[in-house]
């Protein structure tokens, strides 16, 4: 059932129905089986809760306190699972490494670059000072660092920077299998395109064995031989990658193909798979799936589906899937594949109204004084003007430090422009605080905000009732079509009524964010301005969310500021899009021809950036990394 | 591991909900709370529970070992020990309460102001808090309250005072962290008034650290004042006092060792609890938190 490969060759890495249980007995990895060869790269794809990190956390015998793995693990001959801690030091490092997702915290802040990397090197290495000298700066060329980076601190560099010294110090002593979770999620769009194909490339030239783990459906195609599609604690489809992008034989692994928003053209309806992630151990006597499948029938949930072969005829490396109707439903699956790759719709084109938001050479500078009288002036934004008509949606793209999020601090009143001028709907609101009572609370009806991460923007200690009862009566009565009742509230953001009297712990991150648009939309905003609010969603909750900024769009003509890192939100909720970079706009235009037709470098670099199939981004990364821009004491 | 925290929380939240409604406190925290409100009912009714009048000296019979119609024998003066005890309660724990709520009260409100306003006003309260952590706190109440002559109001007042810097902390650190998040932002952009946003919103996420700072800080002003009567700054001579009574039993320990030993014992045994209490109810209701 597992011997993906039909080649005899013994596996490097063999995994046997391995189970992760919390102490109490409760399941959280439900029964995994793989194989692994030298040379090999396998992405496992999921979204929260899928289990993704906890198998890669089993395999290198680093779950969390309480939480145990049992089953078959056979690393070369060596059975993982049993070996003890002291038997398994020699393997760490030497032969299996890991790298993690936070490159900000996986380096210790107190020691040099050349610290770690000589604490990882081998012993043998490291007692000879002149050898290991010249080891780290090869090994730092390696992962495209300069020599000089050695002798700095973490804090010196960018996260870029930092993923490379982290994965520089994983492959220190060579080893034939490394395990990266998430090594990318963390960075930028462009320095994100170079670590994977640094990743690649590493992999490529050692023949080494390698696990990515991923909650982007693009970045495992971009890099992976084969593919494992993980969710709820279950493994549902296992394809080599080709076989997985074009002919999906798991109804989740195309719901998340298809819920993914595309990038390079407008799509009038985005899909998403409706409802939310069940935990592991609710589903598994049943297709984890089933209660989120159109397809679903009594097969599905009568017992656990088995991961069951359905390769197509002659095929080298087998397909597998955990749908009981993965024959029946082919023809389907293939269609719908196939239609999402042809349709490109035309933007609705809306009337535009006079000018809402008018923000005019915005300036912020951030001073610090520290105790010794030094100053540090650190320009956030930098002479920035635009303009929002009434029902418009304006694109603000940029990376982390660009200053989009300082921009709708400024718009919103938590923070004070240095210099310039805002204008919202005839009020000058450049400094909120030479307002009025009466006209600051005027404003804060016409504004509005719905920030990206849904656990922290609630009142955890506030019903749903009560919070958006609270914003009701913010708004004042009688505000002219607002909702007035929080039902109204629920039922406009699509949320059952059973969640009014429920606190914010137990809604999950999509049902949060939906209560979050509420609370903006109960004073009845004429703009929305959007920070990131689906960055930190899975897949296929995205879609629902910004389907319905669209509708709400459509719905009330409520002007959007939309800002975010990922082009295809860009593409998919705007009319127009600024580019920014540095505090600056280095371009803007009409959202389409921005993203067709990229004119500034850097707009171009960012475009390239996405992630593609394998070919398409195979050249991004010859330019020499050690003159990104790093933070400097 | 920000994944993996996530992945437990989203996992285990169905069935912790239900569990926090089941779990019964465990048997040391039962036997704590029962402590605690044994001596709480008995600062109301203290002083009528007694066997014997408190004040009432039988010189005919001082320094007698249990017995006699005494359980815990007689102090220097033939009163009973028990009594004394019993009436000396409410003298006990109410200075601690009001020095544990007006710590929490002054406290909270300065750390929430330094929170919330920042910059100036944050730097200056902050730095009058240091300066008020390095005086040696034993120290400063010995030579005022020596030198002012005593007085068991005065203890309570010098050591509300020396018990602020702690609360304002404490408070301060919590309050700044919430601040900060999002649904602070998002109730300021709903133009939603100071007050509310400090009571309504901020108030409740923080009031674990409140209670637990309320319950420490009345531990240690229970301990401080005994102490203060032990060194006969506290309490007048005279009251029924668990610290004075402390410091009267030390010459008798051969003949009634229950002098000293059992309000030194009593003392003990409320510290206890009620510490243990503190630390599990913050445990409880900053998990409760979290979990919320």
């Amino acid at each position: 059932m597992t011997g993906i490969q039909r080649q005899s060759a013994a596996p490097l890495l063999s995994v046997r129905d391995l189970r992760v249980k919390t102490r109490q007995g409760r399941i959280l990895l439900n029964g995994t089986s793989f194989d692994l060869r030298a040379g090999e790269v396998l992405g496992i794809v999921g979204e929260s809760g899928s289990g993704k990190t906890m198998t890669a956390r089993a395999l290198a015998r680093a779950l969390a306190d309480g939480v145990s793995a049992e089953g078959e693990v056979v690393f070369d001959g060596t059975s993982l699972l049993d070996v003890s801690e002291r038997e398994l030091r020699p393997l760490r490092g030497s032969r299996i490494a890991m790298v993690l997702q936070d490159p900000f915290t996986a380096l210790n802040p107190l020691q040099t670059v050349r610290e770690h990397l000589r604490e990882s090197l081998g012993p043998a290495v490291r007692r000879n000072k002149a050898e290991a000298r010249s080891e780290v700066e090869r090994r730092l060329a390696e992962v495209g660092l300069a020599a000089e980076v050695a002798d700095r601190y973490p804090f010196q560099l960018s996260g870029g920077m930092r993923q490379r010294v982290a994965i520089a110090t994983a492959l220190a002593q060579d080893p034939t299998f490394l395990i990266a979770d998430e090594p990318t999620t963390a960075l930028d769009a462009t320095t994100q395109a170079q670590v994977l194909e640094l990743l690649r490339k590493l992999q490529r030239d050692r023949g080494m064995a390698l696990i990515l783990i991923t909650h982007d459906l693009r970045v495992a195609f971009s890099v992976c031989d084969r593919i494992m599609v993980m969710y709820a604690g279950t493994v549902l489809e296992h394809a080599p990658t080709e076989q997985l992008a074009r002919r999906p034989r798991h109804p989740y692994s195309l719901g998340l193909m298809l819920a993914e928003p595309p990038v390079n053209r407008y799509q009038e309806r985005l899909v998403s798979v409706p409802g939310n992630v069940p935990p592991a151990h609710s589903v598994t006597q049943t297709c984890a799936f089933a209660d989120r499948c159109q397809w679903r029938r009594d097969a599905c949930i009568s017992g656990p589906p088995p991961l069951a072969e359905v390769s197509p005829p002659g095929a080298v490396v087998e397909h597998h899937s955990a749908c009981v109707r993965a024959a029946d439903l082919s023809d389907e699956m293939d269609a719908a594949i196939r239609s999402r790759s042809t349709t490109a719709d035309e933007p609705p084109v809306r009337g535009l109204g006079a000018p809402l938001l008018q923000v005019r050479a915005l300036s912020k500078t951030f001073r610090t004084a520290s105790l010794t009288g030094r100053r540090k002036e650190n320009v956030a934004l930098a002479d920035v003007t635009f303009e929002i008509a009434e029902g418009e949606s304006l694109g603000l793209l940029g990376e982390t430090g660009s200053g989009k999020t300082t921009t709708a601090r400024c718009v919103l009143g938590l923070s004070t422009p240095t210099s310039g001028a805002i204008e919202l709907d005839g009020f000058d609101i450049s400094d909120y605080r030479r307002l009025s009572r009466e006209q600051r609370a005027r404003v804060r009806r016409l504004v509005q905000v719905v920030f990206q991460d849904p656990y922290a923007s609630l009142n955890p200690s506030m019903t749903i009732e009560t919070a958006l009862g609270e914003a009701i009566t913010a708004g004042g009565a009688g505000v002219h079509g607002a909702p007035g009742t929080v039902a109204e509230l629920l039922d406009l953001v699509g949320l059952p009524q059973i969640h009014a009297r429920r606190h914010p712990s137990a809604l999950s991150g999509g049902e949060r964010q939906r209560v979050a648009i509420a609370r903006a939309l109960a004073v009845r905003p004429k703009l929305l301005i959007c920070d990131e609010p689906v960055a930190a969603l899975d897949v296929s909750v995205q879609a629902q969310i910004l389907e319905l900024l669209r509708d709400i769009r459509t719905r009330y003509g409520t002007s959007m500021l939309f800002i975010t890192h990922d082009l295809s939100v860009v593409r998919q909720m705007t009319d127009r899009t600024l580019v920014l970079k540095d505090g600056t706009i280095v371009e803007a235009g009409d959202t389409a021809q921005l993203l067709d037709a990229p004119q500034h470098p850097y707009t171009r670099s960012l475009v390239a950036s996405v992630p593609g199939p394998r070919a398409a981004t195979a050249d991004t990364t010859s330019k020499d990394v050690s003159r990104e821009p790093s933070r400097k004491a | 591991m920000a994944e993996l925290t996530a992945v437990a929380q989203t996992v285990e939240e169905p069935e912790q909900i239900e569990g926090r409604r089941r779990k019964r406190p465990p048997v040391l925290i039962l036997l704590a709370g029962s402590v605690a409100a044994a001596i709480a009912v008995l600062v109301v009714i203290g002083p009528w529970t007694t066997p014997f009048d408190p004040a009432h000296q039988d010189l005919m019979n001082t320094a007698a070992g249990p017995g006699g119609g005494h359980p815990l024998g007689t102090d220097s003066l033939g009163r009973d020990v028990l009594s004394l005890l019993l009436a000396g309660a409410r003298i006990a724990v109410i200075g601690p309460v009001i020095v544990a709520a007006g710590a929490v009260l002054f406290g909270a409100t300065l750390g929430m102001a330094a929170a919330w306003k920042g910059g100036f006003v944050d730097s200056l309260i902050s730095r009058v808090a240091d300066l008020m952590y390095a005086l040696p706190g034993l120290l400063v109440i010995v030579v005022i309250v020596g030198v002012l002559g005593g007085g068991y109001w005065l203890a309570v007042a010098v050591l509300l005072l020396l018990s602020l810097p702690t609360a304002f902390r404490m408070t301060r650190s919590v309050a700044a962290a919430q601040v900060r998040l999002p649904y602070i932002e998002a109730a300021r952009t709903l133009g939603l008034s100071v007050p509310r946003i400090v009571f309504r919103h901020i108030l409740p996420n923080i009031f674990p650290t409140l209670l637990a700072t309320f319950l420490l800080d009345f531990v240690g002003a229970l301990i401080g004042l005994s102490g203060l009567s032990f060194l006969g700054l506290g309490a007048p001579p005279g009251t029924p006092d668990w610290g004075s009574l402390l410091q009267d039993g030390q010459s008798m320990l051969t003949v009634n060792p229950w002098v000293s030993l059992a309000p030194g014992l009593l003392i003990l045994l409320t510290a206890t609890s009620i510490t243990l209490l503190g630390d599990w109810m913050y445990d409880r209701y900053s998990a409760r938190g979290a979990q919320r």
